[in-house]
Formats: C-alpha cells, sequence, structure tokens
C-alpha cells in the first residue's frame, strides 16, 4: 500500500470536493486532541477545538495563506491550534461572545502553559504521532518477520543472532532488515511533516 | 577480499561479533581488513552510526510497554518475560505459567480494545469458543481474564517457530510441500470453523510453522468482530490497517458485517494459498486507499499461471475459485477448498468450476457417486425436470396463445428439445458409477446449472424462467435459501416478461417464493409472496396442474401459519392440500401429499397432538417409500420429526436410534457444517437432555449451535432454539450462570426475530424469567412474565401448558411477595 504523504494530502485538499479532507484530518486530529487536553480543555472542548483549527487550516490552505518555506506544517497547526485552545478555554468560562483577549496569566488561563512551553508539548505530541503512525504504515509494508527482526532488536535489545535463530533468518538478513525497516521510518517521517517527496 | 562490507558485516563490525562458524560468515579480521581501505565502507559506518540516533528517538517515542514493571500489566499466575509480538489489537508476552513451569504467550488487549461492556462479552465468550478447539493446527488457548487495568488477557502455548511468510523465505518448500503445509493450515481453520469459530483475519502473520514445520494458526475469533469498522477507518486513516486489507474479503472492506460468515475466511486462505504459489499477492496493493479498495473490489485478480508458467491449471482455478469476489461463488467450506488442493496434489479432478462449462460438468458428473447420495437422486429428479421442460412449458404456454404463435412455437420447439438435450448431455457425459472419491455436493453441481441458466436459454424467457424455477426449488429444499432466492427471483422476472404471463409458473414461483421467505422467518414478505400467488391461481382454470399447484398453495399456507403460530388455521390448511390432491394415485401426487402429511404432523405436534402427528408422518413414510429415495430432504425431514414426536409419547430410546442414524444420513448427504445437520444434533441432545443424559447432550449442543453460528444465511432463529434448549438443560442441572447467559440470548435473538405476541418469543422470555427467579432475581423475572403471560394466553390458549406454566410463575412470585 502506498503511503499518500502530506504533500500529496495537501495537494488534493485543494479541490473542496476531495476526500482528501477526511484523510488529513484523520491523520493529524489525534495529537491535536492531545495536545488540547493537556491544556486543560474537557474531551468536547477539545473536539470543537481541533475541528475549529483544521476548518481554520483549510480555508487559508485554499486561499494560499500556507507557505510550507515559512515553516513546517506542525509548527502552523501548532499557531492555530494554540490560538484556538485558548479561545475555548475562554468561551468556556465566560460569555460565549465576549471578545477574546490576550493571556492573562492570573485568572483560569494559568493553567494553559505559555507558547514556549506548549510549544514544546505540542512537539512531543506531534513527533510521537507521527512515529507512531509511520511505524503502523511501515507494518503494512514489510513481511511480518522483518518488522519482528527490527522490533526485537530495537525494542526489546535481542542480540541478531538471537533474533535470526527465532525467525529462521540469517544474521546478516536480520541486520538487513532492521536497517531498511529505520531508512523506512525515517522517510516515512520526514513525508508525514511534508517535507519531503518520497520515491515508493 | 572482493566488494564492500554487508550491512549486517558492517553491524558485526560495530558489535565486534565473531563470525558464526555454522554459516559461511567471513571472519572478522577480513572485515577489519577492508575496511582500512574502503571510503565507502567508512562512509557507510557512519550512517549506521547516525542510525542509530534515531533508532533510539524510535524506541522512545514507539516503543512497546514494558511488562511486569507496570504494576498493572501483572497477570495473576504468569511470570511475563519479554515482549514477542505488538499487534492492532495487543500484545503478545512471552510468560511462565507459574502451577507448571511450562512456557506460554500472554496476549494482552490494548486499552480501548473492549470498550464496552458487550464487546466485553462478546470477548469472553470468543475465549470461551476458541479454547474448545482442540487441535494440532491450532495454537491452543490455556486461560483467560482481565488485567489489573482492566484489559482483556489470554495465555496459548507457545510456538518456537517462525511465521508462515518468514518460513517460506529461508525454507524455500517445494510447491508440493507447501500444498501440503497449506492442507495443514486448512484443517486448522476448519476445526474452528466447526466449532462456531470464524477467524476474520487470517493471514501468514498468524499462522506459524513450528520446529517440527508444523503450521499453527493464531488468533481465533478473537476481538475483531470490529474488522469491517478498521476497514471504514482505513478509508480516513492512511496507513492503517493495510496489513490486513490485503486478506481481508470484498464482504469485509465494503464493511458490511452482517454479510461475514466462513466465506471470509475461505477468502483469506485463498489469497494466502496465492501468495505461497506465486510469492505475490492477487491484487496490486500499491495507491491511495481508496483506489486499492476499489481495486480489490472491481478487478480480477491475476491467473496464478501467468505469474508462475506450467502451474497446473486446476491450482488455477482451485485458487481463483477460493478468491471470488462473491461469496456464494467460493468455495462454500474450508473442507471443500481443502478437498481440492488435495485432488491438485494427487493429481485427481478437481471439484471447482472452471470456465469452460461443457468441461467442468463433465468433471461434476464423473466424479458423481451416482445411485450412493441424495446427491445423485435430487440431480436425476433436476434433470428429469429439466428434460419434461421443453414439451411441458410449450403445452402449457400454447394453450394461451393465438394460432400464429402456436406455429411459432412448433418451430422453435425443436430447437428447445435440442438445447434442453445439450445442457443433459453435458451434466451427463463421462459419468462413471463406478467412481467414487470424496462427496460431491448437489449444490456444488446446481451452482454450475445456476450459472448457465442465465444465459443458455437466452432468447426463450419461457424455458429460462422454468430452468430458474427448478433451481430455485431444489436450493429451497436444500436449505440453501439464498441462492434458492435469488433464482426464484429472476424466474418471476423472466415469467413476467412473457405475454400472456404463464399464470401457472408464476403461481409456482411466488410459493416457492414464500416458501424462503417462510423458512428464513420473513413472515410479512411471505404472506405478500402468497398473496401474489392467489392472483395468479385466479387466472387458471380449472385443470390437473392447477389442482397440484393449488394443493402447493394451501400447503405453504400452513407453513406460513404454522410459523405465525395459528396451529389450527395450519392444520386446516394441510388438509385442504391434501384434499385438493384428491386421489392419490401420481408419483407427484404422493409427493405432494408426503410433504402435506409433514406439515400437518408438526402442526398438530405443537398442540401436543402427538398420536395424530405420528400418524400423520406415518402415513407420508408410505409415500415416502414409494417416490422417494432413502436420503431425500423430505424422507429425512419426515423421520426427524417423527423421531421428535417419539420422544413426546415418552418413546425416547426409539426416538434417538432414529436421530442418531438420521444424523449420519444427514452429514453424509449434507456434510459436517450443514444447518440439517445442527437440526439434527439439536434434536438428539434436546432427547438426551430429556432423559439426563447431559454431558452426551451437552457436545451434540455445542456442535449445533458451532453450525448455525457460521452457517451462510439466516439461521438465527434455529440457533436461538437450540442456544434456548442448551439453556433448558443448564437450568435442569441448576448451572444458573450458564443457563442464564443461554437463555437471555436465546430471548434477545427470538425478539430479534419474530414479531410481537409470537408464541416462541414469549415461550424464550418465560424460560428465561425462570432462570432468573432461580437466582433470585424476582423483579426483572416478574417484569418479562407480565409481558410473555398474556402472549402466550393469546397464542396458545389458557389451557395450554406454556401457559399455565407462565402462569404458575407469576402465582409464585405473588406467593413470594406475600411470604417476604
Amino acid at each position: 500500500m502506498q503511503w499518500e504523504t502530506t504533500t500529496i494530502l495537501l495537494e488534493q485538499l485543494r479541490d473542496a470536493e476531495s476526500l482528501a479532507w477526511q484523510r488529513f484530518a484523520g491523520r493529524f486530529r489525534p495529537p491535536m486532541i492531545r495536545f488540547a487536553q493537556r491544556c486543560g480543555l474537557t474531551e468536547e472542548q477539545a473536539e470543537d477545538a481541533v475541528q475549529d483549527t483544521l476548518m481554520q487550516f483549510v480555508e487559508a490552505y485554499r486561499d494560499g495563506q500556507y507557505d510550507r518555506s515559512r515553516g513546517r506544517l506542525g509548527s502552523w497547526l501548532f499557531t492555530l491550534m494554540y490560538n484556538s485552545v485558548r479561545s475555548h478555554r475562554r468561551d468556556g468560562a465566560r460569555a460565549p461572545k465576549q471578545a477574546p483577549k490576550a493571556i492573562d496569566r492570573t485568572t483560569f488561563f494559568s493553567a494553559i502553559p505559555d507558547t514556549d512551553d506548549a510549544k514544546q508539548v505540542w512537539e512531543q505530541d506531534w513527533e510521537q504521532h507521527a512515529i507512531q503512525t509511520c511505524m503502523q504504515q511501515l507494518r503494512s509494508e514489510v513481511s511480518p518477520s522483518h518488522y519482528r527482526a527490527f522490533e526485537l532488536m530495537t525494542f526489546r535489545d535481542v542480540p541478531a543472532i538471537e533474533v535470526a535463530r527465532q525467525l529462521g533468518l540469517s544474521r546478516d538478513a536480520v541486520y538487513q532488515a532492521r536497517y531498511r525497516v529505520l531508512k523506512r521510518v525515517e522517510e516515512l517521517r520526514l513525508a508525514y511533516n511534508g517535507v519531503e517527496e518520497l520515491t515508493t | 577480499m572482493s566488494g564492500h562490507l554487508s550491512i549486517g558485516e558492517l553491524e558485526r563490525l560495530r558489535a565486534d561479533e565473531p563470525a558464526d562458524e555454522r554459516s559461511n560468515e567471513r571472519a572478522l579480521d577480513d572485515l577489519r581488513a577492508h575496511m582500512e581501505s574502503c571510503a565507502t565502507c567508512k562512509g557507510r559506518l557512519n550512517e549506521l552510526d547516525q542510525l542509530d540516533a534515531f533508532a533510539e528517538q524510535v524506541r522512545e517515542l514507539a516503543s512497546p510497554e514494558q511488562p511486569a514493571q507496570d504494576g498493572a500489566l501483572q497477570i495473576p499466575g504468569y511470570e511475563l518475560s519479554h515482549e514477542i509480538h505488538r499487534g492492532g489489537q495487543g500484545i503478545v508476552f512471552a510468560a511462565t505459567q507459574v502451577s507448571t513451569g511450562r512456557q506460554v504467550a500472554v496476549k494482552v488487549l490494548l486499552h480501548g480494545v473492549l470498550a464496552s461492556q458487550k464487546q466485553r462479552m462478546r470477548f469472553e465468550r470468543e475465549v470461551d469458543y476458541a479454547a474448545r478447539i482442540n487441535h494440532p493446527n491450532v495454537v491452543a488457548i490455556i486461560d483467560r481474564g482481565t488485567t489489573r487495568d482492566d484489559r482483556g488477557f489470554f495465555v496459548m502455548e507457545l510456538i518456537d517457530g517462525p511465521t508462515l511468510d518468514g518460513y517460506l523465505e529461508t525454507h524455500r518448500p517445494t510447491l508440493e510441500q507447501r500444498l501440503r503445509l497449506f492442507t495443514e493450515i486448512c484443517d486448522g481453520v476448519q476445526a474452528a470453523h466447526q466449532r462456531g469459530v470464524l477467524h476474520r483475519d487470517l493471514k501468514p502473520g498468524n499462522i506459524l510453522i513450528d520446529q517440527s514445520g508444523r503450521a499453527k494458526v493464531l488468533d481465533f475469533g478473537l476481538a475483531k468482530d470490529d474488522l469491517a469498522d478498521s476497514v471504514t477507518i482505513a478509508r480516513t486513516v492512511a496507513g492503517e490497517f493495510m496489513g490486513t486489507l490485503a486478506y481481508a474479503s470484498p464482504e469485509q472492506l465494503r464493511a458490511n458485517p452482517d454479510a461475514i460468515d466462513s466465506r471470509a475466511d475461505v477468502y483469506a486462505l485463498g489469497v494466502i494459498l496465492y501468495e505461497m504459489v506465486t510469492g505475490v499477492l492477487p491484487h496490486d496493493m500499491t495507491g491511495p486507499i481508496d483506489t486499492v479498495i476499489r481495486r480489490v473490489l472491481e478487478q480480477p485478480p491475476k491467473r496464478p499461471s501467468a505469474i508462475v508458467p506450467k502451474l497446473d491449471p486446476d491450482l488455477d482455478t482451485v485458487i481463483l475459485h477460493a478468491i471470488e469476489h462473491d461469496p456464494d461463488r467460493r468455495y462454500r467450506s474450508v473442507d471443500s477448498f481443502r478437498a481440492d488442493v488435495l485432488a491438485v496434489l494427487e493429481h485427481r479432478p478437481i471439484m471447482a468450476r472452471r470456465s469452460s462449462a461443457a468441461y467442468q460438468l463433465r468433471k461434476f458428473a464423473g466424479r458423481h457417486r451416482v445411485g450412493v447420495l441424495l446427491s445423485s437422486v435430487v440431480m436425476l429428479g433436476l434433470l428429469g425436470t429439466l428434460a419434461g421442460l421443453s414439451v411441458g412449458i410449450v403445452r402449457a404456454n400454447a394453450a394461451n396463445r393465438i394460432a400464429e404463435q402456436r406455429r411459432l412455437e412448433a418451430e422453435t420447439e425443436l430447437e428447445k428439445q435440442s438445447m434442453v438435450s445439450t445442457f443433459l448431455n453435458d451434466l451427463l457425459a463421462e459419468v462413471d458409477p463406478g467412481q467414487s472419491g470424496p462427496d460431491m455436493r448437489v449444490t456444488e453441481l446446481l451452482d454450475v446449472a445456476s450459472e448457465q441458466a442465465g444465459d443458455q436459454f437466452g432468447p426463450y424467457p419461457d424455458l429460462r424462467g422454468a430452468m430458474q424455477l427448478v433451481l430455485g426449488e431444489t436450493y429451497t429444499r436444500l436449505g440453501s435459501y439464498a441462492q434458492g432466492e435469488q433464482e426464484l427471483l429472476a424466474a418471476i422476472a423472466s415469467l413476467e416478461a412473457i405475454e400472456p404471463s404463464p399464470s401457472g409458473s408464476l403461481a409456482m414461483g411466488y410459493i416457492l417464493l414464500a416458501q424462503v421467505q417462510t423458512a428464513t422467518t420473513r413472515l410479512v414478505e411471505a404472506q405478500s409472496s402468497l398473496d401474489q400467488a392467489r392472483s395468479h391461481l385466479d387466472r387458471l382454470g380449472a385443470s390437473i396442474d392447477q389442482a397440484a399447484i393449488q394443493a402447493q398453495f394451501a400447503h405453504q399456507l400452513g407453513a406460513l401459519y404454522y410459523e405465525t403460530g395459528e396451529f389450527d388455521r395450519s392444520i386446516e390448511a394441510y388438509h385442504r392440500s391434501l384434499d385438493t390432491l384428491g386421489d392419490i394415485d401420481t408419483p407427484e401426487q404422493k409427493k405432494l401429499a408426503s410433504q402435506a402429511l409433514i406439515g400437518l404432523g408438526v402442526s398438530l405436534k405443537r398442540l401436543e397432538r402427538f398420536e395424530e402427528g405420528l400418524d400423520s408422518y406415518d402415513r407420508a413414510l408410505v409415500y415416502l417409500q414409494e417416490v422417494r429415495s432413502p436420503n431425500h430432504p423430505d424422507t429425512l425431514a419426515c423421520l426427524s420429526n417423527r423421531a421428535e414426536v417419539l420422544n413426546n409419547l415418552g418413546r425416547a430410546e426409539e426416538a434417538e436410534a432414529q436421530l442418531l442414524d438420521l444424523l449420519e444420513r444427514r452429514r453424509v448427504v449434507f456434510g459436517d457444517t450443514h444447518e440439517r445437520v445442527g437440526i439434527t444434533l439439536n434434536n438428539l441432545a434436546d432427547s438426551l437432555r430429556a432423559r439426563g443424559a447431559f454431558d452426551e447432550a451437552s457436545g451434540y449442543f455445542d456442535e449445533a449451535i458451532a453450525i448455525f453460528r457460521v452457517s451462510p444465511g439466516d439461521p438465527s432463529l434455529r440457533l436461538a432454539i437450540t442456544m434456548h434448549n442448551a439453556g433448558v438443560m443448564h437450568l435442569e442441572q441448576n448451572q444458573l450462570n450458564p443457563a442464564q447467559d443461554r437463555l437471555r440470548d436465546a430471548w434477545e435473538t427470538s425478539k430479534a426475530m419474530l414479531p410481537e405476541g409470537h408464541w416462541i418469543r414469549a415461550q424464550f422470555g418465560t424460560k428465561y424469567a425462570e432462570c432468573l427467579m432461580n437466582s433470585g432475581q424476582h423483579e426483572p423475572a416478574r417484569a418479562i412474565l407480565e409481558v410473555t403471560y398474556p402472549e402466550l394466553l393469546n397464542a396458545l390458549g389458557e389451557d395450554h401448558r406454556r401457559t399455565l406454566f407462565a402462569k404458575s410463575l407469576l402465582d409464585r412470585i405473588a406467593q413470594n411477595d406475600t411470604s417476604g
């Protein structure tokens, strides 16, 4: 199964009729939800905030406002998401129509991390989800025995010779499998972040 | 030293790992010497160092959970050692069973896999079923439970060996060895099916090969009922579940869980065999997900022989038959698939259909044990009917047509006769009655006929319609209701296209359709089909044909009234059917009379008029002995019902002997997993239960339930009845927990299948209420009885023992209230 790179997804997103929107949202919603909840939003608020952010992004993107040369997709979404989180926190506590204000550290907004902290949290979640998504894709691409070879070596520190015995492979094949898996995850992660095209 | 170092060699250098003496690895010193002088290899060594940093990041962000250190993951009775596999549903750990010191594998489900109570119950049930599969080609389940942090887990035997794909890659077995290995996989899956467990996620990664080279299938039925949901998700979340998609059947890809039965596993096995034989998957899985799914759903796979030249063409056919898009066109069971693979191995003819109709028909006919099995009798009956068609239809239609048309018909009659004759010749060609072999089921033959009926008689809708009618009737008689209905609808469409409409045939078409609908408990639809039949019958003049159709109409009405619980009307309708037939002289009349008498017997039994019922069956048997073979479905049905009524009359030993004999015959005729076998198993079990032979009964109940759980079509009501009977057995032994589970499931299923007020669902509710009362739950029992008692009163009358029983339960609760 060919990996749908974020660049391809973004290209398809230009077409308002495309189903790419669903796939785009499916790919990036999980870390955004997690981030929103870590910033103190309830599950429902987080869902709303993420939905708003994704909508905002798509509108801006279709308007041609997203300039990839100015930064990664993740950073762009962070800015939108962070604003959305603050806005939802505010709306959750005050009258819904009140005009947005800057963060007031002395009131209930204190639970929200400042931009730097938030950014750090965001990047951690983003990166974790990116790797996990890539790993999932990877498992559909490599044979189960090769994946297992990689898994046993990387996560369990099982020596190559032992992995080879367990899986009925040669030691060389085990090392080769680990190498290819890692190179491929590296590639996939770049593609996830919309940084680079892939050849598949 | 020549050539650059391989990745493995570079890694060995980095880790300082000496050469393995048993392999032809190069010595470390040689590698070092090469390194000194090779800039390329030095560069690659640097690359590996950098990759380590990335590996560390991956390890940190995507590392599977650590067992044991996390208190939540402690599992009483087991010491977890290390993770051996991680899948979409859970993580498998190697562990030691403390009590025995035995090495086992423990699969812990991920959080959220069993989110709802319903999912949890289903999981537990599935594991219990899977645990009963005791087969050398299935990884045995030893234990199950819940972790402290509320995750489901189960314990399996630990297999030391690679997965199927790893094994193929390293051992490179010959084609013959691969096919033998594949039949072992089939054995394991078939054993599970016989226990009522579907796999739903068969793939090479779920098949292990142990040290002795034996295949072991893993992870049966366990919490994978949401595969269809997974596919839906896969459409939106790129990259998920893709490993599974290649083996998912089209009905799974369409996210249609209701359509998934044992044939989904047949499909997955077909893909696995395709891959084992060709080394590639049947469909190209590259490209965007939607495109891939569309490709799988729409495009036929390449013939395996196009990839592996000189492949036995029969193997081509077998593989492609297993991965047909339409489940109805696939092998019906893993057993028949396996039998064909074995046939290829042993250079015997296969059962699967080839594209050339004449070839496949000859092959079928050649393997058919004429005169031995019922199937041959049915087949010959079918052929006999077909032989009469050209004359009969032309005759019937001629009466309604003007002279001009008669002339045209006369001209075409010869052609029609010739077509029928060709069709029959093809079917019978090369029949060798002496040749025996694995059973051939008549349904397989019907499939061939059905495939051709659509186009073989192209220019003559009357002939085509009549053909389809016969096929529909035969399928229906064999209990293949889905195919039966399909043929009958096609027949009706063909016949309705004729001007003027052939009312007799159409009436027959609707009567048969009503039969299917009644058998699948779609009673309102059945009533409407009978209304259609009646309107066609009204247009027929009086004739011998008309009397026969009227008799069948009355018969079907009797069957419908039986299902709606109107037994008096049902008996009346059956009597009318017999009366319409008049003097019962001809074989045709005897056949119809025997059917009416069987129906009559069943309704009489429901009214507990057992002696009359027995008399009715005995009369039917007299006719059946004259006009039907001992293994004909009607004969078997009559014997089955007769046994039941013998039981009711307290003649249990006679009943059981008859049921055992019947069970054997039905196994021969229909195959081990057919629902008719299930019915006999249930009846036998219930008879054993009635005389307290609970252990024997239990095995038969389990087998029946297993059959109904996986059989194609819609046998839910039968499943409910069997679960009810099994529940009653537990209740009689005071095993209240299993009794409550079974009786509740039976009641819930009957509620989904039957209209409000139906006596069966009222009866099931009542029995469930009794069970609740016995476990002290009086209030919920009362709530149920307040609904079911009036229903029984209304459906069966106040003197019926079931009504009286419900009343007695309510009285007991009232007394309890007073005394309490």
